[in-house]
């Protein structure tokens, strides 16, 4: 059985972030740190602690998994993928986060400018 | 310098974690540090320390339902105790609750130094507690903002003082049952390995007693802590009943 993707939801912010970073192509721990860093112009970093602790519950929810690459620089490092399963996850959470968003747009803006 | 420390940190993770994650962990510190990622590392290491041992005690303490003063894992509950309680003052005082993870992950991870350290650690956070409470530990239910307004009532700030002996007479308890691990010092320092008899028959009735005193003591702070209650409602139903008067 699939199983469904909003039964992961919400997702901790720095998971989130985490399925981001491997949306684009496989990476390491500490790429992971550094794209988070990039994706969001240096205003949220994650340390090693919270990333190993957050890369333990996506890999038992199956969110990514380990991929056996070697890593010529450093062998202690491990590559982690984004599943199928943790791209549905991540999409239905952009789209959850989406919907609050234009939510809150629609009450905080002055009654004037709201679209009709 | 701070790779030492960090290396430490990684090494007082529970066992599972560190096999699966610790060298990468370690890989990414390296990396991170080079790149001027500075001291908050090492506030990320203790920070994952505290919650890896936080979901290691939740998972094992649902498993391990046996409890009593004779029981193999008396001082052993006690010392997950000790890690609650600094899951809890961590918002008053992040410096204690750290020294509290910090203690309890050296005494789960060197076993050889375990039943030592077990004594040491309990020694340590005994006297730290009866020595230095954490204010808002100890302030239990009657502090709120109604309490803080309340708080000239003198029946309010007898009880309060009542309560605090109470808590620092069952932390001196912790002490005694503490002490009685005290003998496995001796042994890391030379001592007997075997412990005899006569040791194990004083530490069970050390611990016994300690055990059996804790209880009247926990009933008191218990109906102590429903009178409190009851003072504040009586205050607030008064107070409340002053202002409909004046509405009316």
């Amino acid at each position: 059985m699939v199983p469904d993707p909003y039964s992961y939801l919400p997702l901790a912010p720095a998971a989130l972030h985490i399925l981001l970073a491997l949306a684009e192509e496989d990476r390491h721990g500490y790429g992971i740190m550094q794209e988070v860093a990039r994706a969001s112009h240096d205003q949220y970093r994650i340390g090693p602690g919270t990333l190993y602790e957050n890369l333990q519950k996506l890999v038992a929810g199956s969110l990514i998994a380990e991929v056996r690459r070697r890593d010529n620089v450093d062998p202690r490092r491990r590559y982690y993928r984004l599943t199928s399963l943790g791209k549905r996850v991540a999409l239905s959470e952009i789209d959850r986060l989406e919907e609050i968003f234009r939510k809150a747009k629609g009450h905080l803006r002055p009654a004037h400018v709201r679209k009709p | 310098m701070m790779s030492p420390i960090y290396a430490l940190l990684i090494r007082l993770h529970p066992e599972k974690f560190r096999r699966r994650f610790g060298a990468e962990m370690m890989a990414a510190f390296e990396q991170a540090a080079m790149d001027g990622w500075g001291v908050r590392l090492l506030v990320d290491g203790v920070l994952s320390l505290a919650r890896q041992w936080l979901k290691e005690i939740d998972g094992s303490s649902r498993a391990d339902q046996t409890f009593g003063p004779a029981g193999p894992g008396y001082l052993e509950i006690l010392r997950r105790r000790s890690i609650e309680v600094a899951s809890r003052v961590w918002r008053f005082n992040a410096a204690w609750a750290t020294v509290l993870i910090l203690l309890y992950a050296i005494g789960n991870n060197w076993p050889l130094a375990l039943n030592s350290t077990r004594a040491v650690i309990f020694v340590l956070v005994s006297l730290l507690l009866i020595l230095k409470t954490s204010p808002g530990l100890m302030q239990g239910p009657t502090e709120t903002m109604l309490a803080l307004s309340l708080k000239e009532n003198p029946r309010l700030a007898q009880l309060k003082i009542e309560r605090q002996q109470l808590e620092n007479s069952s932390y001196f308890l912790l002490l005694l049952a503490s002490m009685a691990g005290v003998q496995h010092v001796i042994q890391l320092l030379g001592g007997q390995v075997n412990i005899d008899t006569t040791a194990r028959v004083i530490r069970l009735v050390i611990v016994s007693s300690a055990f059996l005193a804790a209880i009247p003591i926990q009933v008191r702070l218990q109906k102590m802590h429903r009178a409190a209650i009851e003072v504040l409602q009586t205050e607030i139903d008064a107070i409340r009943s002053a202002q409909s008067k004046d509405l009316a």
